[in-house]
C-alpha cells in the first residue's frame, strides 16, 4: 500500500530540490511572507491575485508556487502580532493574546523565536500526518459527523468562556454575544434576515477582519495613548530586551507534549471542511490554557500562549489538504483558493489526482514543507530587527498602527462601512479590557458561530428522524464530557484556593 | 467609584444591546429564531446578573476577592497588565481615551473626504508634528513613508481598490 505512495514521494521531492524549480517556491515563499506582513493582507489576497498570472503556465510551476504560498503566510502574520498587536491574518489572533504581552514585558524576540520554531515544527508534523494518511484518508474524515462538530465548536467556547482571566459569568456573557453576533445576515435554513435593523451592510453577516483589527488593534492604539507608555515595551532600552531568540526555541522542546498535542489539534482541525486555521489556533490556545498546571500567566505573556496557537495553525497546512485533494473539499479559504488554481490546470481532485498524479500531490505538499522552514528561518535571521521596532517610540508607532488597521478593515472587502465597522469594534474592544470583560470568548464565538449553527440544525433534524442517536456517540460524548469539566473547573478550582486559604 | 460606575454602564450597554436582539428575536419566524432564543435568554440573564454584581458591590465580594488575588500573584511575578493606578487623578485616563478615539475618528473623517493616498499622510504629518510634537524633518520623513505604504504598496503594487475620497467625488 506504501510503496506507489513513497515512490511518488520521492519523485515529488526530486522535482521541487531541482534547479531551476527551486527558484518558485523560494520567491512564492518570500511574496508571501511580504503579503502577509500587511494586515488585512493575507496569503488568501495573494493567491487570488495569483490565479489569473499563472493560467498559461504548467501544472508543476503552478503547484510549486501555489505550495509556497500556502505556507509563506502563515508565520510572517504572527510577527505583526506579537510585535504591534495586529494579526496579520485571523488566524493570527489567538497569538496576540500572550505574544503581544511578550513584546510588552521586553521578550519579543522570545516570542518571535517560539512562533518560528513551532511554526516549522508544526507544518513539519502536519505534513508527516498527511503523508501517512494518504493512503487511509477515508475512514478518518467520516468519523466526524455534525454532532461532533457540533460538540467541538460548543467545547471550543466553554473552554475560552471558562479562562481565568476575569469571571465565568462574564466570559459565557462575551461568548453568548459573540454567537449572537454570528447570527447576523440570511439565516442559512430559511434564508430569513435576522439582527440586520434593516441595514444592507449586515446582510453578508458581521466580517470577522474588522472586528479582528478594531478588538485588537485599534484598542491596542487606545491603550499606548490612555497609558502613556513610552514604547511598546514599557521603559526598556535596545541593550535591555530581556529573552533570546534561543529561549523561543528551546520553549518549543521544554513544552513538548503541549507542541504534539497543539500539533495533533491542528491537524485534525485542518482536515475538517470549513473549519479553517482561526479554529485550530483559538482550540489549541483554550486546550493549552485547560491543560496547564499555572494557568495565571496565560493573558499576560506566557509562552506556551504562543506556541499552541503556531503550532496548530502550522500543522493544519498539512491536514488542510486531505479533504481538499482527496475528496475536492476545502477545509479554508487557502484551500479553497488552491482548488481553483488546480482545476484550471487540468488538475481534478479526488481518485485521479491520488492516483495517476500522486507526485504532482507530493510537489505540492514539500513545497509546502520548503516554505515553512524557509519563513521560520527568516524569521528567526530577523527575530533582532523585529525585536528593536518594540523600544520605538509609541508616538512613532501610533499613527502607522491607526493607518495600517484602517487600510486592513478597508482593503479586506473594499466596504467603508467595515473600517467604521472596525472603529466601533475597537471602542468595545478597549472598553472590555479595561472593565475585565475577556475578549477571547466573544471573537471565538464570532468565528464557531456558523459552524455551530449549522451543525445544531443537522444534528436536532437527525436525532428527530432517528439517523442518528446523539446519546450513543463516543466522540461528541466524550467532547461533552470535556465541555462539562471545561465549565466546572474554575469553580472547583476556587473551591480548592478557598480551602487552602482558610 | 469611577470604575465601579464605568462598570455600570458598560454593562446596561450591553444589557440594552442584548435586549434590543431578544425583543428582534421574538418577531423572527419560529424556525429562524429556534438557536437565536436559546442564546440571547441565557446572554442576558447573565448580563443581567453581571449587572447586579456591578451595582451591589457586596454581591460581588467573593469575586473581587478572587481578582485582588490574582493581580497581587501577577504582579508578584513581574507579569500582568498594570491595575488602575489609584494616584492618578480621576479624570485623566478617561480624558487620553477620548483623546485617543478622537485622533482614530480624525483619520476616519479624512479617509472618508479626502480617500486613502492623501487622508493618511495628511492625519500622519498632523499627528507626529501637532500631537506628537515630532521636528517637521523626522514627521515628514515618517509620512513620506505612509504615504509609499498607502500609495506604493497597497494601491500601485497589490493594485488594491482605495477609497477615493467623498470630496473628490462631489468635485
Amino acid at each position: 500500500m506504501f510503496d506507489p505512495v513513497l515512490s511518488a514521494a520521492w519523485e515529488g521531492w526530486v522535482l521541487v530540490f531541482s534547479w531551476p524549480n527551486i527558484l518558485y517556491p523560494v520567491a512564492g515563499t518570500l511574496v508571501a511572507m511580504v503579503f502577509a506582513a500587511c494586515p488585512g493582507v493575507s496569503g488568501v489576497t495573494l493567491m487570488a491575485l495569483a490565479i489569473p498570472f499563472t493560467l498559461h503556465w504548467d501544472p508543476l510551476p503552478v503547484m510549486l508556487i501555489f505550495g509556497a504560498f500556502v505556507g509563506g503566510a502563515t508565520f510572517m502574520g504572527s510577527v505583526t502580532a506579537i510585535l504591534f498587536n495586529v494579526p496579520g491574518s485571523p488566524p493570527n489572533a489567538a497569538t496576540i493574546f500572550d505574544g503581544y504581552p511578550m513584546a510588552q514585558q521586553g521578550r519579543a524576540k522570545t516570542a518571535i523565536g517560539c512562533s518560528a520554531a513551532a511554526s516549522a515544527l508544526g507544518s513539519t508534523f502536519g505534513i508527516i500526518v498527511l503523508i501517512l494518511l494518504i493512503p487511509v484518508m477515508r475512514s478518518a474524515l467520516l468519523a466526524f459527523g455534525p454532532a461532533e462538530f457540533l460538540m467541538l465548536a460548543i467545547w471550543g467556547l466553554a473552554t475560552l468562556a471558562s479562562l481565568r482571566r476575569g469571571s465565568v459569568v462574564k466570559g459565557l456573557a462575551a461568548a453568548g454575544i459573540g454567537l449572537l453576533l454570528a447570527f447576523v445576515g440570511y439565516d442559512p435554513r430559511t434564508a430569513e434576515l435576522r439582527y440586520t435593523f434593516g441595514t444592507v451592510y449586515l446582510r453578508d453577516g458581521v466580517s470577522l477582519v474588522p472586528v479582528f483589527l478594531g478588538m485588537f488593534a485599534l484598542a491596542a492604539v487606545v491603550d499606548l495613548v490612555v497609558s502613556r507608555r513610552p514604547t511598546i515595551s514599557g521603559e526598556t532600552a535596545v541593550a535591555e530586551l530581556r529573552g533570546s531568540v534561543w529561549e523561543g526555541v528551546r520553549a518549543v522542546f521544554e513544552n513538548f507534549g503541549l507542541f504534539v498535542r497543539s500539533s495533533v489539534l491542528g491537524t485534525v482541525i485542518g482536515m475538517i471542511p470549513g473549519v479553517g486555521g482561526t479554529v485550530a489556533s483559538f482550540l489549541a490556545y483554550g486546550q493549552a490554557v485547560q491543560t496547564a498546571k499555572d494557568r495565571s500567566r496565560f493573558g499576560y505573556g506566557d509562552i506556551r500562549g504562543v506556541l499552541a496557537p503556531e503550532a496548530a495553525h502550522d500543522a493544519k497546512d498539512g491536514g488542510s489538504l486531505v479533504p481538499t485533494l482527496a475528496f475536492g473539499i476545502p477545509s479554508g479559504i487557502a484551500t479553497a483558493m488552491l482548488l481553483p488554481a488546480l482545476t484550471l490546470h487540468g488538475l481534478t481532485p479526488g481518485a485521479e489526482m491520488m492516483n495517476d498524479r500522486l507526485s504532482l500531490v507530493f510537489v505540492l505538499i514539500w513545497s509546502l514543507f520548503l516554505s515553512n522552514w524557509l519563513t521560520s528561518i527568516v524569521g528567526l535571521a530577523a527575530a533582532h530587527p523585529f525585536a528593536r521596532l518594540t523600544v520605538v517610540r509609541t508616538h512613532l508607532l501610533v499613527p502607522f498602527i491607526l493607518v495600517l488597521a484602517t487600510l486592513g478593515a478597508f482593503v479586506y472587502r473594499g466596504r467603508f462601512e467595515d473600517v467604521v465597522a472596525a472603529y466601533l469594534f475597537g471602542f468595545v474592544g478597549y472598553s472590555m479590557e479595561r472593565l475585565g470583560w475577556p475578549r477571547i470568548p466573544l471573537v471565538v464565538a464570532l468565528v464557531l458561530g456558523p459552524l455551530f449553527e449549522r451543525n445544531f440544525h443537522l444534528t436536532v433534524r437527525l436525532h428527530q428522524l432517528d439517523r442518528i442517536n446523539f446519546w450513543s456517540r463516543p466522540i461528541a460524548m466524550t467532547l461533552l464530557g470535556l465541555t462539562v469539566i471545561s465549565l466546572a473547573l474554575p469553580f472547583i478550582q476556587a473551591w480548592r484556593e478557598r480551602r487552602v486559604d482558610s | 467609584m469611577i470604575r465601579r460606575r464605568d462598570n455600570i454602564a458598560f454593562s446596561s450597554s450591553l444589557c440594552l444591546f442584548v435586549g434590543i436582539l431578544f425583543l428582534t428575536t421574538l418577531d423572527l419566524a419560529p424556525t429562524s429564531r429556534l438557536i437565536p432564543l436559546r442564546v440571547v435568554v441565557p446572554t442576558l440573564a447573565l448580563i443581567l446578573f453581571q449587572l447586579l454584581l456591578d451595582a451591589f458591590p457586596t454581591l460581588a465580594h467573593a469575586y473581587e476577592q478572587r481578582e485582588k488575588t490574582e493581580v497581587f500573584t501577577l504582579k508578584r511575578l513581574g507579569l500582568g497588565s498594570d491595575p488602575p493606578a489609584p494616584d492618578q487623578p480621576p479624570g485623566i485616563p478617561h480624558r487620553r481615551m477620548w483623546s485617543a478615539f478622537s485622533c482614530g475618528l480624525s483619520l476616519l473623517v479624512l479617509v472618508y473626504f479626502l480617500g486613502f493616498p492623501a487622508g493618511t499622510p495628511i492625519f500622519t504629518a498632523l499627528y507626529l508634528r501637532v500631537r506628537a510634537r515630532e521636528t517637521w524633518r523626522r514627521s515628514l520623513i515618517l509620512t513620506a513613508a505612509v504615504w509609499i505604504l498607502v500609495y506604493g504598496v497597497f494601491a500601485t503594487a497589490l493594485g488594491a481598490r482605495l477609497h477615493d475620497g467623498r470630496l473628490w467625488t462631489w468635485l
